[in-house]
């Protein structure tokens, strides 16, 4: 028999389960385990809790919940990889501290919500008969802390300051009257409303920074080359906006998610582009110009107009517009109209964010972009990851059947840079070959 | 000697990875169908998986999320065997946790590339 290192449902009143030694000898037990457990987190998943724990009241239900996000979907915003190593994380760090916290003796079992939720459940004293050694209150704050720091240490640098743990705390005593099960997940959702009511307070506070940023147009435009693979040449640039700096909103994925949410994208993306074209410095006018724009700011009828892409036109004669993979249409005909009405002003198009796992491959084939840019997630590691340079792969055969170019984004280390040379890959930006910049010089300097 | 199991519905197909590999110096397993090869992968641990991913009765995108929640085959290695080469294919068999993918027809050469990178690396992380 072998040791199965997991975290048992069966955690009562903190004796902690040895390893597990037994192992699940069907495929049925096999496909169940898979569905009680979350595969990342290893934790029981709620709804999924074992049958013959369905009936099992706890007379003083205690309820510590751990969400983990910050106003917005941070698997959204940097992939499912990243989010997998928080969510990871977060396990690890909980189980941890529950096993060494005053309150192990009485805690009932750890569960996922099975997306962005912890709860830690605890069968506590009736009061009056003996008092705990810490509240459940400070037991929450406490976790929460704990956690927080953890995640600091494990996560990417740039991507810590993106997630956040927030926590609450309640308790419940049973009522006989009451199905146990349902008195459980009742009390479960009261605690998670605690957790939205104040995630709703902060997402209005966000969205009256950004009425501010709109209205005092407090945004720049950094820029950043996309350089010849093999020696390092500079193509061209992508204009990238940052918001206030040593704001939240300075980050540009902030502000976009947060306009997104509040529905305010066309009016923060046609402001960017003014400011983008407005501001532009004398090499990057020299220069093939990447620019972001969503679908749904290129269907919008201000930005169709025929005096705004003259404008666009005469402020930079070379301008690549591109367009994220995550948000793709898929009424492809109407879309095909506008993507006409922008070759016939002179710009070309490019996919972003492509091989990102999203719809992908049918738009690509569709719309027959110039470009194809490479999600960063690809890159990242691509040496060590054959999955990834297959995927690479397939996306240069489709490049070169309709004539597209690809521009790996986000390479970091040499080692991205050979792979995607060694590829075929022509283009490429990231950090290794130069970062976003408010100043840009006239000398196109080498990388490499 | 490294033991590889293929698991594929399609005799000819695995039959014919056999033929490939055995004379390389790999003892290779042809187990008839999904369910039984899984029970028997995570009883006695090989050093590689080999998998096909349209197969009745289980496909090959379960058997490697089963095979990763499990301590013991949570770092085997894992090459999809498929006739599917879409993209889309491609990323879900990364997100699953796969190591690596050969769409079908495939060359001999290109499997046994495959076969032995994927060998050599467990064996580099195991030293290392």
């Amino acid at each position: 028999m072998r040791a199965k290192r997991r975290t048992d449902p069966n955690v009562i009143a903190g004796n902690f389960p040895p390893e597990v030694d037994t192992l699940p000898d069907t495929v049925e037990e096999l496909r169940r385990e898979r569905i009680v457990y979350d595969g990342v987190t290893n934790l029981p998943i709620h709804p999924f809790e074992l049958p013959e724990r369905a009936d099992e009241r706890i007379d003083h239900l205690g309820v510590v919940y751990l969400q983990v996000g910050k106003f917005f979907g941070f698997e959204e915003l940097f992939g499912w990889e990243q989010y997998d190593k928080v969510l990871a994380s977060v396990a690890d760090a909980l189980q941890d501290d529950v096993r060494s916290s005053r309150l192990a003796p009485y805690v009932h079992s750890i569960r996922f919500s099975g997306a962005d939720g912890f709860y830690v459940l605890y069968s506590l004293p009736l009061s009056g008969r003996s008092r705990l050694p810490v509240t459940l209150e400070d037991e929450a704050a406490r976790l929460r802390a704990s956690i927080v720091r953890r995640l600091r240490q494990s996560l990417d640098p740039g991507a810590d300051e993106f997630v956040n743990i927030l926590a609450s705390s309640l308790t419940a005593v049973d009522n006989p009257r009451v199905r146990p099960s349902r008195h459980v997940v009742r009390t479960l959702h009261e605690a998670v409303k605690i957790v939205s009511q104040r995630q709703s307070s902060e997402k209005l506070e966000l969205f009256a920074g950004l009425k501010g940023v709109i209205a005092g147009r407090q945004l720049r435009a950094a820029f950043q080359p996309v350089r010849h693979l093999p020696d390092g040449a500079i193509m061209g640039y992508e204009a990238l906006i940052r918001g206030p700096q040593g704001t939240v909103l300075e980050s540009p994925t902030v502000l976009f998610a947060v306009a997104q949410e509040n529905e305010m994208n066309v009016e923060l993306e046609t402001l960017c582009l003014e400011l983008i074209f407005s501001t532009l410095p004398r090499a990057v006018g020299e220069r093939r110009l990447f620019v972001n724009a969503s679908a749904m700011l290129l269907r919008h009828p201000v930005f169709l107009d025929a005096r705004n892409l003259a404008q666009i036109n005469r402020s930079h004669g070379d301008v690549v517009i591109e367009i994220s993979e995550k948000e793709m249409v898929r009424d492809y005909d109407a879309f095909q109209e506008v993507l006409g009405l922008m070759r016939k002003s002179h710009m070309r198009i490019a996919i972003d964010d492509a091989g990102s796992g999203y719809s992908g491959l049918e738009t690509i084939l569709h719309l027959k972009p110039d470009y194809i840019k490479v999600a960063d997630s690809l890159v990242r590691n691509i040496h060590a990851d054959p999955i990834k340079r297959e995927i690479l792969t397939s996306l240069g055969t489709i490049g070169k059947r309709i004539g597209a170019t690809l521009v790996a984004e986000g390479i970091e280390v040499e080692a991205e840079r050979k792979t995607l040379v060694d590829l075929g890959v022509e283009f490429g930006q990231g950090y290794l070959l130069g970062k976003p910049s408010y100043q840009v010089s006239a000398r196109a300097t080498r990388a490499y | 000697m490294k033991r590889i199991v293929v698991v594929d519905d399609d005799r000819e197909v695995s039959s014919a990875v056999r033929d490939l590999l055995v004379p390389d110096g790999f003892a290779v397993d042809t187990p008839p169908e999904p369910r039984a090869a899984l029970v028997e992968t995570i009883r006695q641990v090989p050093d590689l998986v080999i998998l096909d991913v349209n197969m009745p009765g289980m496909t090959g995108w379960e058997f490697c999320a089963i095979l990763r929640r499990q301590t013991a085959t949570r770092e085997v290695p894992v090459l999809f065997l498929t006739g599917r080469s879409e993209v889309k294919d491609r990323i879900t068999a990364m997100q699953l946790g796969g190591s690596d993918y050969l769409a079908k027809p495939f060359g001999a050469e290109e499997l046994r590339k495959k076969v032995r990178s994927l060998l050599e690396e467990t064996h580099t992380v195991e030293e290392g």
